[in-house]
């Protein structure tokens, strides 16, 4: 049983004679305890894929499937399933904790919403809570204004974890820390992760993030999965030009002959709006590689290695796959 | 984050963050520093305590209490003012000083009814028509327009006219002409809040409208409100005293303000006295009001 599986998605927005193609045919899939990380410039579709999973959002095509159960129709019981099996640590600690609440009040939102336990079980979930993403008991009256921005994204997380969901979507969770408080997040996220076996999606533009922080990668451009794989699988041989130019722009240290710019599989241009999506192959515009057929024909999805697809007329299919 | 202190090693991967949590100043010790610094609001706040106090223990501060119901001594009418009747005496010979203490009581009785009533009306409306939005919205939000485009005094007016003049049909009919200022306020507050990530947080969480609606968004609306409040407290009072002074208000002999000035026109050229002080008790208290309010607002807003 997955966890989650997307088939066939696609989300517009605006009117039917200017569609915002805000996904296309998206289909995803989420086994338990597995971390998936979606990477993606601004627009490509994430944070719609994210509201999607949580209710937030309907879609306008596909089926969302969450825990075996057909949740696409978004009904009130289809919304109280997903919010108890569901979760999310939003990008911004600091707009995403009523500067008004206290910290216990905070965290104990989603089981006062859901009628879970007593007042007094909650109470001690919370105390639970707090010990697990490593914040000391005193914080619990204290109000999010009190707190830096690391301790917020810990309470953003235990909130999460307060009603024990199933899957746990985080969306940029680092983004707005500083550099030494990222890297303790993330290792919070990767040992909660041991040991309650929670699947994560992870969305996020930093490639150096998905690396630690998931198992499998999904590269989504304009609203399209273009590449999934394995994290080792796409790190080390990407076969998508857009992942190729997404990955060749991580800076390395120590890596002096490779300056930016200079790199000739860098994406040329900006990314289209998902007003005036380009024909055939979204990326063409932008790729270096693009020859005639990208500019008429939509590529399909091709298995370059096994487990790995990616959405592009010039890879190789692996032997044996059609 | 000049807070954090490097992570202890710990079991649990990413260590205690423990860095201390500031140190918590009560905020009323905020608000009496922060206040204090503005002359202007302090006599507003001086101003407001005395008609409170005035308010409660009227009966028992004025020197002639007797003198604020029906009582009529001709011995000593329309003296002026002497050290035995600071303000003078009226046209039966009760003492303007008592009356005037006395009917601290009724402005302020008004103005809490109106404003309460007015706050338990529209501060829902608002938030509701801005958190559904939608048809609903836009239903309440066309309602409270309706309202709105009535001038207050002339629906008061006209309300008062038409049930008789007493205290609770003034309450009520101010109420109702006064609620739309507060659900217009707390439309727009609401509006702008319902799109703070902690919003999408609590329905993420599963909370329902109506939790979202007033455990989330009502507790960030308290600042503007209390601002609102103190400034339209001086307003109502001043719309009662106008009822009054109209005579479709309180009815005497019931020492209100504005019949004191309406009954003391008649003794205009002499009598000043008669008018002056009631006239003065209301300018002060409207501005009183309006300087604490205007004190709040640098106050509440500099924090937010």
């Amino acid at each position: 049983m997955s966890v989650l599986d997307l088939t066939h998605i696609s989300r517009n927005f605006g009117t039917a004679s200017r569609p915002v193609r805000a996904l296309r045919d998206v289909s995803l899939r989420i086994e338990k305890g597995e971390r998936l990380g979606i990477v993606g410039e601004s627009g490509s579709g994430k944070t719609t894929l994210a509201r999607i999973v949580l209710g937030l959002t309907r879609t306008s095509a596909g089926t969302v499937r969450l825990l075996d159960r057909d949740v696409t129709a978004h009904s009130a019981a289809d919304r109280r399933f997903i919010h108890g099996a569901v979760q999310m640590v939003f990008q911004d600690p600091m707009s995403s904790l009523n500067p008004r609440k206290r910290i216990k009040d905070i965290i104990a939102l989603p089981l006062r919403a859901q009628g879970v336990g007593t007042a007094a079980t909650r109470a001690s979930r919370v105390r639970d809570l707090l010990d697990s993403v490593g914040l000391p008991q005193r914080f619990l009256n204290a109000r999010p204004g009190q707190l830096s921005g690391g301790q917020r994204q810990r309470v953003g997380i235990a909130r999460a974890l307060a009603i024990e969901p199933q899957l746990l979507l985080l969306d940029e969770p680092t983004a707005s820390l500083d550099v030494s408080v990222q890297a303790r997040v993330l290792e919070l996220l990767v040992g909660l992760q041991q040991r309650l076996g929670i699947a994560q999606v992870m969305i996020s533009h930093n490639l150096g993030v998905i690396r630690h922080a998931a198992d499998r990668v999904a590269v989504m451009y304009l609203g399209q999965i273009v590449e999934t794989g394995t994290t080792a699988q796409l790190y080390a041989s990407p076969a998508h030009p857009y992942t190729q130019a997404l990955f060749s722009a991580i800076p390395r240290v120590g890596d002096k002959k490779r300056t930016l710019g200079e790199d000739h599989t860098l994406a040329r241009g900006e990314v289209a709006s998902a007003l005036n999506i380009p024909d055939g192959c979204p990326f063409h515009p932008r790729c270096p590689r693009a020859s005639h057929i990208c500019r008429s024909a939509e590529p399909k999805q091709v298995e370059v290695s096994p487990g790995q697809f990616a959405r592009c007329h010039l890879v190789e299919p692996m032997a044996g796959s059609v | 984050m000049t807070n954090d202190i490097p992570a202890r090693d710990s079991p649990i991967a990413g260590g205690v963050e423990d860095g201390p949590v500031s140190v918590e100043v009560p905020a009323w010790r905020i608000a009496v520093a922060t206040l204090g610094k503005s002359p202007l609001s302090m006599v507003g706040l001086g101003i407001v305590l005395l008609i409170l106090v005035l308010a409660i223990f009227g009966p028992w501060i004025a020197p002639f209490p007797d003198d604020a119901g029906a009582t009529v001594n001709f011995a000593e009418r329309l003296q002026p003012p002497s050290w035995k009747h600071w303000f003078g005496t009226d046209i039966v010979g009760r003492d303007v000083l008592s009356r005037v203490i006395v009917g601290a009581r009724i402005s302020m009785m008004i103005a809490a009814f109106v404003i309460v009533l007015a706050v338990l009306i529209g501060v829902p409306i608002g938030i509701i028509a801005a958190y559904w939005g939608g048809w609903l919205g836009n239903i309440l939000m066309r309602i409270n327009e309706v309202f709105l485009a009535i001038p207050s005094l002339v629906f008061v007016l006209a309300v008062a006219a038409l049930l008789g003049p007493s205290l609770p049909v003034v309450i009520a009919a101010i109420a109702l002409a006064w609620w739309t200022w507060f659900a217009r306020l707390a439309y727009g507050e609401a509006l702008h809040i319902k799109e703070e990530q902690f919003v999408e947080a609590a329905q993420v969480s599963g909370a329902g409208g109506l939790r979202i609606a007033f455990t989330e968004i009502l507790p960030n609306l308290t600042s503007v409100l209390v601002v609102k409040i103190t400034l339209d407290i001086g307003y109502v009072i001043l719309l009662g005293a106008a009822l009054g002074f109209l005579g479709l208000g309180v009815q005497p002999p019931d020492p209100e303000w504005g019949i004191m000035v309406a009954e003391g026109r008649d003794q205009l050229p002499n009598a000043w006295w008669l008018t002056t002080f009631p006239g003065l008790a209301i300018f002060v208290t409207v501005i009183g009001f309006n300087l604490l309010g205007d004190g709040l607002n640098d106050l509440l807003g500099a924090r937010q």
